[in-house]
């Protein structure tokens, strides 16, 4: 048995003269710091951007199909008169829970999956600016989303609809657990998303690769940054009005308690400055993938760049300015009813800005018809629909015959479904063989596409016809007395849509197929495979653990694409001047001489995991919430204390095998 | 790489998270707490337990070592200085006097033998965790730093702001702002005399934080001892009939005013103008004598006083039977509250709730609002 | 009802509307796909205005459903020419050009145009129907877990009105007046809508909003609940009964009529003991005597506050002049006279509706039912897990556990009830 000195600490010299040591396996035992590059300890301590947000798309994907279950039974339910699939309190668990798990786990959590795996590739940094934070916020979400949804086997789910309308969320009102899960488990996931966004700010703002001006960043990198701006402003906010609700059911405190002076409205208004820019949220990192993927497919640059990065901001700023608009029926009086329609209606021209912008970035080019390229426009359809039922209330009058019923479904579907989830899928098929090294089969993608397309107009194209008919949402039934006759009768269109429900199910079906049909195939995928043009192709697929071999220097936006075709100033005229292998080729030869990642570790996993003991103690038991407690503290003084690169000692054999002479040389800029 | 005791915890382990499993999928929704608790907590018990025999190898981290076979006892460093046992003796002592005496030393004798075990526990083993010595403090600082600062910083926290709050309790309430504002002098001046001179000693610094510190601690005590001073209960306006029927300044209005900024929305506005008192509804035409106000339902009243005395809006909400029957009659209450004292110009919210119909009360009562002083002029209340 | 209906909604509202006239020339086809208002008989249908403010929505809602549509279609036609026309044929690589400002300006601005003179009757529409001074007729309106309670207070509009009178189920208010609704609510946030004659309004505990209404044809009509209201939201639902002012009249005198005592020996009079004894806890009703220990007659007052959580029961004093019952979810009428009531022409509605409830048209049914075990038909935080927030207090009406020949008698006293 070889025995292996440990090189920076001189060995005592013992009584015998024999100089020995011992190895950090034995030392440590399984504690050890974690510095496997492989196996199931190189995912669960991984601080790797790319592995994170591979394992934020998985478990994202995973709520989807959550979420999607809960629709089909709201579907179900609502199909036929007087439905019996559930109960009174299941359906209003279930209509709760679909909305919460597809905000805030699937649409939030997949676009941050998307922005960690690309925005350091696409400005050509080797990890984020906080590596471990990173990881900790991934497991809060994690840990989050299953807490949330534990409620289910511990005396039922949140009741009080998303938007949790005091009084009727109060404990008086809501007598099981379920909102205290609701409410708890979404500070959770505030965490993850809070610092995600403060770790992606820090990150597009310092580590750029050099040349990289702002208004040469990808345009995916930029609505990433408006996102984790809207972020940071807009957690505090639901922060606070979880808190103040959590004080109220859990402690007895009275923030919205009319009988103590309050106004239950000042939650309303919390939730809405939150809930508003929540949408933005939602919908602009999938406009920024629609604006990475209509220029590849149509070969020429997105039209108006600086427009669609200026709309962007404008629609993340204005996006503050209208949360009333979801409030036109509360009875905030004429003068605030009016000045939130005008601002609402402000809203929708950089919002056109953009649709106008994608069309004409698709005129005048060589359209390729991939599944990515067929999602991103389906996206621009589909949105537009949405974009114009939205103007229709934001005419407040006119809101208030729709507001709260199924119209206001419609809209909402047409914006999120047609606008984020569309756009995310077009996501996966352009960024799969980058992620995979393997492309997505194109002909399952097309049914894919068109299942979908044809299921989500089913399901919510309808829901207008429904929703201007009379019928409300939240509505456990609804009945033959009012359903009406004729051809615009609830009962048809109701059918009609749930029936639509579970063709877009299969739409979603096809997807995951195609991930199993693509995963058993052997064949690689080119390494450019859709003649890209930002730097996240500019390295292997997929890319290794430190995504560049050496950082480029960037010269244009879209670098890449300049870096294969030479343009002719005077005619325009492109000729190819390289391929993408011999643009890597390049790089490689002019590799970093010594290259330093953070090293893995245990404390994001233990500290995320301390957060759902406190909450379970919240509920159940105050001595749980101690234990939670002493966890926290524990594992912030642990990780406080860890250095951010691994000890040579950790290492087994020690020293870094990575590299030469395992002394650090190259070091990211911050870690924390 | 599993030693024989750490399969066993293991085994263990798996055992308890299997039960809370089966408990949970056969009393789906319906699990008592407690005995969810006490599962998780043997399973985040034995967790732990496995951990530790991981750890240290079953306590026996030579024999995995070859070498260690070359490092005879009598080749070895003897071991270090322990602070454990003088500790342990300590905790020991804090039990036997916890137990004729009160529980809480009891209590904090274990939690000190407890922390002892787990110190001298690590300690022990990082010493024969290699060759060498230096090495070994590393490890055990690695595996319990994390640990001892997050409990001392809270225990030594909690002693300290314990102690500063029993000062204060003590002090009577016009000195308690002096001591505050002295002792907060203090540290800031002692801060800054330490930043303008450099060369002070780092043992001088700490010399004097720990006598401020034991200062804090040790007077804290003595006042903690000594009992807090009294407190005093204030009256309240809700239901005293004696308050609410004159103009007369009481403690409560001096303490909890209920002057209102802004309320956009109200059921009703008591004006009181010229002496007369008038009141206005949301969509109701016209100054008003008369208002309805919903059953049960929480009603906001918002007074306005233009008048120069400082006068108060009484809330009469009628006199019922309750449920105490004194010789076969039930008893009556009457039921009153009102408004803080308002100065001219200011406006107060008044919370009502009527809970039954103007229909039940007795005859010739009626819900009113009025100022006191101000007979002539009554807004009457009709509840439907 | 019947109501004047043809085949193209969109030429109706050309009627309604000859300003828009212009629009509408050139997109009756779109509006006749973007509007979905012409289903027959739907009761909630939100472009089929019954009175002066709805009317005003429908004004503004349909040339911005139009302009909408128009956009939209100009938008997906781009689109659509694009896909087809840009296809890769093997053409050249286009131009790498990264737009035209010019361009981007003028479509940035156009729809800034389009907007502005949409807002500006946007606003103007806003105030008009936040008006309170113009109306003739001032209704209070209480919501709670799952019904609406609708009081007059004493005032000189609606006719003149001496006393309060205590209704629910079903609103009832003159023809062709300006009605102001002041609406509340006891326990969480509800949402009072009547489609046909106005947007909605949310009752918000401790605040005081305003609704106008106004129909121009006697006649029901439906509106639903729309603020998510907690288990039994799809039940609490309401209607808006619509009659000329001297059926009004009538309705008023009726409803302030005094209680008139079922004759002795009757099944009645055995029902209103059985009455007293289990639903007078809650249920008032006006002027029910009657007689204590030592032999007085003394008034049965109802005490919903210390049984219900929102301290409130509906008045049932003049149950059978309104044809619905708990929280306007079932009929008391059955499905053919329900039927010949809500398809009554105009001139003739008035008259039949003030016939109330007549006991060969009694929905026996569903009555039954719910008096049987009212949260098995309507779910209601029943069970005493539920209960065990609100100190043993019920929402809504509990399981009285009424035997079958007690049942018998409260109808036959219900019956007379009106």
């Amino acid at each position: 048995m070889t025995i292996i000195e440990r090189p920076s600490l001189t060995p005592v010299v013992a009584g015998s003269g024999v100089s020995v040591g011992v190895k950090p396996s034995q030392a440590y035992g399984s504690l050890r710091r974690p510095v496997s590059s492989t196996g199931w300890r190189s995912w669960v301590f991984t601080v790797d951007h790319k592995k994170l947000g591979i394992m934020y798309g998985a478990v994202a994907m995973f709520f989807f199909l959550v979420g999607g279950v809960e629709a089909l039974l709201i579907r179900a339910q609502l199909a036929g008169p007087n439905g019996t699939v559930l109960s009174a309190g299941l359906y209003n668990e279930m209509f709760t829970m679909h909305a919460t798990t597809m905000v805030f786990l699937f649409v939030m959590p997949m676009a941050a999956g998307f922005a960690n795996y690309l925005v350091p590739l696409q400005i050509g940094a080797r990890d984020v600016a906080f590596p471990r934070m990173n990881a900790f916020g991934f497991w809060c979400f994690l840990f989050g989303g299953i807490f949330l949804n534990t409620s289910w086997v511990l005396g039922g789910a949140a009741d009080g609809g998303w938007f949790m309308y005091q009084p009727n969320a109060n404990a008086l009102f809501s007598p099981s657990h379920g909102i205290d899960f609701w409410g708890l488990g979404l500070q959770i996931t505030g965490i993850a998303s809070l610092t995600g966004a403060l770790n992606l700010i820090v990150t597009i703002l310092n580590m750029r690769a050099p040349g990289m001006k702002l208004m040469k960043m990808p345009i995916f990198t930029w609505m990433i940054l408006v996102v984790q701006f809207l972020l940071v402003f807009a957690i505090p906010v639901i922060t606070v009005a979880l808190f103040l609700l959590m004080f109220q059911r859990a402690f007895g405190a009275t923030f919205f308690d009319v009988g103590a002076g309050a106004d239950p409205l000042l939650w309303q208004h919390l939730f809405w400055i939150f809930g508003h820019p929540e949408v933005y949220i939602l919908v602009l990192p999938s406009f920024g993938i629609v604006s990475e993927v209509l220029p590849v497919f149509s070969r020429k640059p997105l039209f108006g760049y600086r427009f669609v990065v200026f709309s962007g901001a404008a629609i993340g700023f204005t996006g503050w300015g209208v949360w009333a608009h979801h409030m036109f029926a509360s009875g905030l009086g004429p003068v605030s009813v009016a000045v939130f329609s005008m601002s609402t209606m402000l809203i929708a021209i950089p919002t056109g800005v953009k649709i106008v912008n994608w069309t004409l970035t698709l005129w005048g080019g060589k359209l390729w018809f991939t599944t990515a390229m067929m999602f991103a426009i389906g996206l621009i359809v589909e949105f537009t629909i949405g974009g114009l039922s939205g103007v229709t209330h934001a005419v407040a009058p006119s809101d208030t015959q729709q507001t709260d019923t199924y119209y206001i479904v419609a809209h909402f579907h047409y914006v999120i479904f047609g606008g984020a989830v569309l756009g995310i899928f077009s996501g996966f098929y352009y960024w799969w063989p980058k992620i995979f090294g393997k492309r997505l089969s194109e002909k399952i993608g097309k049914w894919n596409f068109w299942v979908t397309i044809i299921g989500m107009n089913l399901t919510f194209g309808p829901m207008h016809i429904i929703g201007l008919q009379g019928q409300p949402r939240r509505m456990m039934n609804w009945t033959e007395a009012r359903a009406g006759e004729g051809f615009f009768n609830l009962g048809f269109w109701n059918r009609v849509s749930s029936s639509g429900a579970f063709i877009l199910a299969c739409g979603v079906g096809l997807f995951l197929i195609n991930v199993i049909v693509t995963t058993r195939k052997a064949e690689k995928a080119p390494l450019d495979p859709w003649d890209a043009r930002s730097l996240e192709w500019m390295t292997s697929s997929p890319p290794k653990e430190h995504n560049f071999d050496s950082i480029p220097v960037v010269h244009s936006l879209d670098e890449f694409f300049h870096r294969k075709y030479e343009e002719n100033h005077e005619t325009g005229e492109l000729t190819k001047v390289a391929t993408a292998e011999e643009v890597l080729a390049d790089l490689e030869a002019h590799a970093d001489a010594h290259i330093h990642m953070p090293s893995p570790s245990y404390w994001p996993i233990v500290l995320a995991l301390a957060l759902p003991i406190m909450g379970y103690g919240i509920i159940f038991s105050r001595i749980l919430i101690v234990v939670g407690g002493l966890l926290v503290l524990l594992s912030m003084f642990a990780w406080t204390l860890e250095p951010s690169v691994a000890d040579d000692t950790d290492y087994d054999p020690p020293g870094d095998p990575r590299a030469d002479d395992g002394g650090p040389t190259k070091e990211l800029a911050t870690h924390v | 790489m599993f030693t024989t005791g750490s399969k066993l915890f293991l085994g263990a382990t798996s055992l308890a998270v299997a039960a809370l499993v089966v408990m949970g999928v056969t009393n789906a929704g319906d699990i008592g707490w407690t005995a969810t608790v006490g599962l998780i907590g043997a399973v985040v018990a034995l967790a732990f337990l496995t951990g530790i025999n991981f750890f240290v190898r079953d306590g026996n981290v030579s024999s995995a070592d070859p070498a260690n076979v070359f490092d005879a006892a009598a080749a070895q460093r003897p071991p270090g200085r322990s602070i454990w046992p003088l500790i342990g003796a300590v905790g020991l002592g804090l039990i036997v006097v916890g137990a004729i005496s009160t529980p809480v030393v009891f209590k904090a004798g274990v939690v000190v033998i407890l922390a002892v075990m787990l110190e001298w526990l690590v300690h022990a083993w990082s010493e024969g965790a290699s060759s060498d010595a230096a090495y070994n403090q590393s490890v055990r600082q690695r595996l319990m730093h994390p640990l001892e600062f997050p409990v001392l910083a809270a225990v030594g926290l909690t002693v300290m702001i314990y102690s500063f709050s029993r000062i204060m309790l003590f002090v009577s309430k016009a000195g308690s702002p002096v001591v505050f504002g002295v002792l907060a002098a203090v540290i800031l001046l002692g801060g800054v005399l330490y930043a303008y001179s450099p060369g002070v000693k780092k043992s001088i610094a700490a010399g004097v934080c720990v006598i401020a510190g034991l200062g804090l601690v040790s007077t804290g005590a003595v006042m903690a001892i000594d009992g807090q001073r009294a407190t005093e209960p204030h009256e309240i306006i809700a239901n005293d009939s004696s308050i609410c029927t004159s103009n007369e300044p009481t403690e409560a209005d001096a303490r909890a005013s209920q002057e209102l900024a802004a309320k956009s929305n109200s059921a009703a506005i008591i004006t009181l103008h010229g002496g007369k008192l008038s009141a206005h509804q949301i969509a109701v035409p016209g100054e008003l004598s008369t208002i309805t106000l919903p059953r049960s339902g929480v009603s906001n009243i918002v007074f306005v006083n233009d008048d120069s005395a400082k006068v108060r809006l009484t809330a009469h909400m009628g006199t019922f039977d309750t449920a105490t029957i004194v010789n076969g009659k039930p008893t009556t209450a009457t039921s009153i509250t009102c408004t803080t004292l308002v100065r001219q110009g200011g406006r107060q919210l008044l919370t009502l709730i009527y809970p039954k119909s103007s229909r039940a009360l007795k005859s010739g009562d009626a819900y009113t609002l009025a100022v006191p002083g101000v007979e002539s002029s009554v807004i009457t209340v009709v509840v439907p | 009802m019947k109501r004047s209906k043809s085949n193209v909604p969109s030429l109706q509202l050309v009627q309604h509307s000859p300003r828009h006239r212009g629009w509408l020339f050139g997109a009756v086809g779109l509006a006749a796909a973007a509007l979905s208002g012409c289903a027959k008989n739907a009761p909630q249908d939100t472009f089929d205005p019954a009175g002066s403010n709805a009317q005003k929505i429908q004004d503004l809602q349909v040339p911005v459903f139009v302009i909408a549509g128009v956009i939209g279609v100009i938008v997906l036609a781009a689109i659509g020419f694009v896909v087809i026309r840009y296809r890769d044929r093997g053409q050249e690589m286009p131009e790498q050009s990264h737009g035209k400002p010019s361009l981007e300006i003028a479509l940035t601005i156009l729809p800034a145009l389009i907007l502005a003179g949409v807002g500006t009757f946007t606003v103007k529409t806003i105030f008009e129907l936040a008006k309170t001074d113009d109306t003739q007729c001032i209704i209070n309106v209480t919501g709670q877990q799952w019904w609406w309670e609708y009081d007059y207070p004493a005032q000189d509009g609606c006719g003149g009105i001496k006393a309060p009178i205590v209704t629910s189920g079903q609103l009832v208010i003159p023809t062709g007046q300006n009605v102001l609704l002041r609406i509340t609510s006891r326990d969480v946030i509800h949402s009072y809508w009547i489609p046909r004659l106005n947007g909605k309004r949310d009752a918000v505990p401790g605040r005081v909003q305003t609704l106008r209404l106004e129909a121009d044809q006697p006649g029901i009509y439906a509106g639903q609940c729309t603020e998510f209201c907690g288990l039994s939201h799809a039940n609490m639902k309401m209607e808006a009964v619509a009659l000329y002012a001297s059926d009004f009249e009538t309705w008023k005198a009726n409803q302030l009529e005094g209680y008139t005592a079922p004759v002795d020996g009757s099944a009645a009079k055995q029902g209103e003991a059985v009455f007293t004894a289990n639903c007078s806890y809650c249920h008032q009703v006006n002027d029910l005597t009657t007689t204590n220990a030592a032999g007085e007659k003394v008034p049965v007052l109802a005490n919903p506050d210390q049984y219900i959580v929102s301290g409130a029961a509906p008045n049932l004093s003049n149950l059978m002049t309104r044809n619905t019952f708990a929280g306007a979810t079932w009929d008391l009428l059955t499905p053919a006279c329900r039927d010949k009531v809500w398809k009554a022409v105009p001139e003739a509605f008035g008259a039949l509706y003030l016939q109330g409830v007549t006991p060969e048209c009694l929905n026996q049914v569903d009555l039954r039912e719910w008096l049987r075990n009212a949260p098995a038909k309507k779910p209601m935080y029943s069970s005493d897990a539920q209960k065990a927030n609100s100190g043993g207090k019920v929402r809504g009406m509990p399981n009285l556990g009424l035997k079958e020949d007690q049942i018998d008698l409260i109808i036959a006293y219900l019956l007379e009830r009106n």
